[in-house]
């Protein structure tokens, strides 16, 4: 990033209208709404599809003769920069990542508060926690400037150095905190399990109040880790195919996370006994092992203004003798400047049916279509984390799975467009698998895309990159 | 439900379940509480509508369904009510007291984890393995060594060509150095 580009972004800072930043104070409203695949089940037990969708709107103040309450300042940013020095970031992604964190603290004021950490498999604190004054701007600018690459990468001890800087002695209801996490090796050192990862991140989310975004630099790192690490900690994975989407992304996601509206919102779902659920979209159920649960939640994110995330869950149900009716409830709970808020008790209702009449009853065109995106990302994300396997047996499971997926999806996707270019994504995607032609840089890529459509993310890269 | 001789109006009935009226109204509507002895602006409430009654708001901050809570509520005596009300008080203490656990605390524990002495390593997860895997390193997993502890692996990046790179162990390093470095005389427009 040149000189010129930092005073770009800051005269964009400065003047931006789109996407709006929120006053500290104003009031948000979460809807949700339920769609249900089919209302009727068969006697012999069903599965069925429910897709909830959840958005966030900035209620309009009322229309009065009072003068307007003066416009509060926007909810200050807590950040945490988790900086990889490790051997293979040593020349243009290592200086690159530091310019990127220089104007990234540039577009701070006072009001915010920072903390950058590097790490190979050392971890050091380059700045602890502190309000970003000009001072403290010029000591991070300089202690940055003396960074060189070294050693091996120990990403999960860094990243909770850094989630350590930002915890406070309570959980803030209204603050914005994240720990952004910039990587372009595998983690090497520590803790390297997926699992393990993702289940502290959603803890370090829900405990600490502390999200966690990845950003994966390259061709090396595992998106495979990176994905799921991001997803669980209520952030965001972002892919880098190069430097210039280093600097797009770390400054989208940061003008992003100004635009929050509706902060740490999640959606609550109660069901009967005798009924299983599974999400299916990219969401982190933290209780996924424990499918009966009778009320469960899913952290669906910081949302801005009129943002729709949609989640589908697949709902299983038993045999008719166990009950005659079941009902499922889920509303959504947020947070905003005036505390936390749950939203009104939605409803789906199924009652058990005929097998002639279940199969006659019809099927909503659109709920069916997020049904079948979802099935499809889900479809592609494990084939391609078979497919990284570069194991034979591994590149059969993937194609057989991908086959089984087609299949169901062709049952219902008629002539519906979006349905049918998944369907031949699927498809190039066996054939790519099988022909073992699958790169690191296509996995990547497809794996980020996937990310972005089923979890309604955005892409803040602006150049075209070399996805092959 | 037995008779009792308190007699509470619904006001105070819902203070000392440290709940709403309205609620308590709600709850009686949708037959999670039976209605009062007598109709009317004088209508009693007994120690058994309380005792169920902090039943319910229990189950209810536990969240279980409204339907369990119905079930729970129409199947259970007056003196299991008293035996559940004492084991959802016990339960709420002891979530009381995980939820106290400060931020700072909670991080703290996860790093005391990773800092303390690990794990042996877990089965390495299959990372992707790029097509230039010849020149990479080992898939790098943490070293063990004699006492279980895991050990940092650290490693050199040498560059050999405009990109194509040696990655080595550092201990490794002296060994191979005659090796290296006759790699880096090695012309560099061989394929």
């Amino acid at each position: 990033m040149s000189e010129n580009d930092a005073q770009r972004d800051a005269n964009q800072s400065n003047q931006s209208s789109e996407p709006q930043q929120p006053s500290a104070a104003q009031r948000v409203s979460v809807t949700l709404t339920a769609r249900q695949e089919k209302s009727l089940l068969r006697p012999t037990g069903s599965r069925r599809h429910a897709v909830f969708g959840v958005r966030a709107e900035r209620e309009q103040p009322p229309q009065t003769d009072q003068p307007a309450e003066p416009t509060k300042p926007r909810r200050p940013l807590t950040l945490a920069l988790t900086l990889d020095r490790s051997g293979s970031m040593s020349g243009a992604p290592l200086r690159m990542a530091k310019q990127v964190a220089i104007t990234l603290m540039d577009g701070l004021t006072e009001q915010d508060e920072l903390a950058v950490v590097i790490f190979d498999d050392k971890i050091e604190t380059l700045q602890e926690l502190t309000a970003v004054t000009p001072e403290v701007k010029r000591q991070t600018r300089r202690a940055l400037e003396q960074i060189e690459a070294r050693g091996s990468t120990a990403l999960h001890e860094a990243w909770l150095t850094s989630c350590n800087m930002l915890a406070g002695d309570h959980l803030p209801e209204d603050r914005l905190a994240r720990c952004y996490l910039l990587t372009d090796g595998q983690a090497n050192v520590g803790e390297t399990d997926v699992e393990t990862i993702a289940t502290q991140a959603a803890g370090v989310r829900e405990h600490v109040g502390v999200g966690t975004s990845a950003f994966g630099l390259g061709d090396d790192y595992n998106e495979h880790l990176l994905g799921p690490w991001a997803v669980a900690g209520g952030g965001q994975f972002h892919d880098l195919r190069n430097l210039a989407d280093l600097a797009d992304t770390f400054l989208g996601e940061r003008d992003e996370l100004r635009a929050v509206v509706a902060l740490r919102t999640r959606l609550e779902v109660e069901m009967a006994q005798g009924m299983s659920a599974e999400v299916i979209s990219a969401y982190w159920r933290a209780d996924s092992a424990n499918s009966r649960a009778l009320r469960w939640r899913l952290d669906i994110g910081d949302l801005i203004h009129g943002e729709e995330r949609n989640v589908v869950v697949r709902f299983r149900f038993p045999k008719e003798d166990k009950a005659y009716a079941y009902t499922v409830r889920a509303r959504a709970v947020w947070v905003d400047s005036y505390g936390e808020h749950s939203g009104p008790w939605q409803e789906i209702a199924y009652t058990y049916g005929s097998n002639d009449a279940c199969d006659d009853e019809p099927r909503d065109l659109e709920t069916m279509r997020a049904i079948g995106l979802a099935h499809a990302d889900r479809t592609r994300r494990r084939a391609l984390e078979l497919a990284a396997h570069r194991e034979p047996q591994d590149n059969e499971r993937a194609q057989r799975l991908i086959e089984q997926t087609v299949a169901r999806i062709s049952d219902y996707a008629h002539d519906d467009p979006a349905l049918l270019t998944a369907i031949r994504e699927l498809q190039e995607l066996a054939e790519t698998i099988k022909e073992q032609r699958l790169t690191s840089r296509m996995s990547k890529a497809t794996y980020f895309a996937l990310q972005t459509r089923s979890r309604g993310q955005r892409d803040h890269r602006t150049t075209g990159g070399d996805d092959k | 439900m037995h008779s009792n001789d308190r007699s509470l109006t619904i006001e105070e009935l819902a203070e000392q379940a440290q709940t709403s009226v309205r609620t308590v109204r709600y709850y009686i509507t949708e037959n999670l509480l039976p209605g009062p002895g007598s109709r009317g602006k004088g209508a009693a409430y007994t120690e058994e509508h309380l005792q169920r009654l902090r039943l319910i708001r229990r189950l209810s901050e536990r969240r279980a369904p409204l339907a369990e809570i119905r079930e729970v509520m129409a199947r259970v005596t007056d003196d299991e009510v008293r035996a559940l009300l004492a084991e959802e008080d016990a339960r709420a203490q002891t979530l009381d007291a995980t939820q106290a656990v400060s931020p700072k605390a909670y991080i703290a524990a996860l790093l005391d984890q990773a800092r303390g002495p690990q794990t042996p390593p877990r089965k390495p997860r299959p990372a992707y393995a790029p097509p230039t895997a010849a020149f990479r390193p080992p898939p790098a997993t943490p070293t063990t060594s004699a006492g279980g502890a895991t050990q940092a692996s650290a490693w050199r990046r040498v560059e050999l060509a405009p990109g194509v790179e040696l990655h080595i162990e550092e201990e490794a390093e002296q060994r191979y150095r005659s090796f290296i470095e006759r790699l880096l005389q090695t012309p560099r427009d061989e394929p």
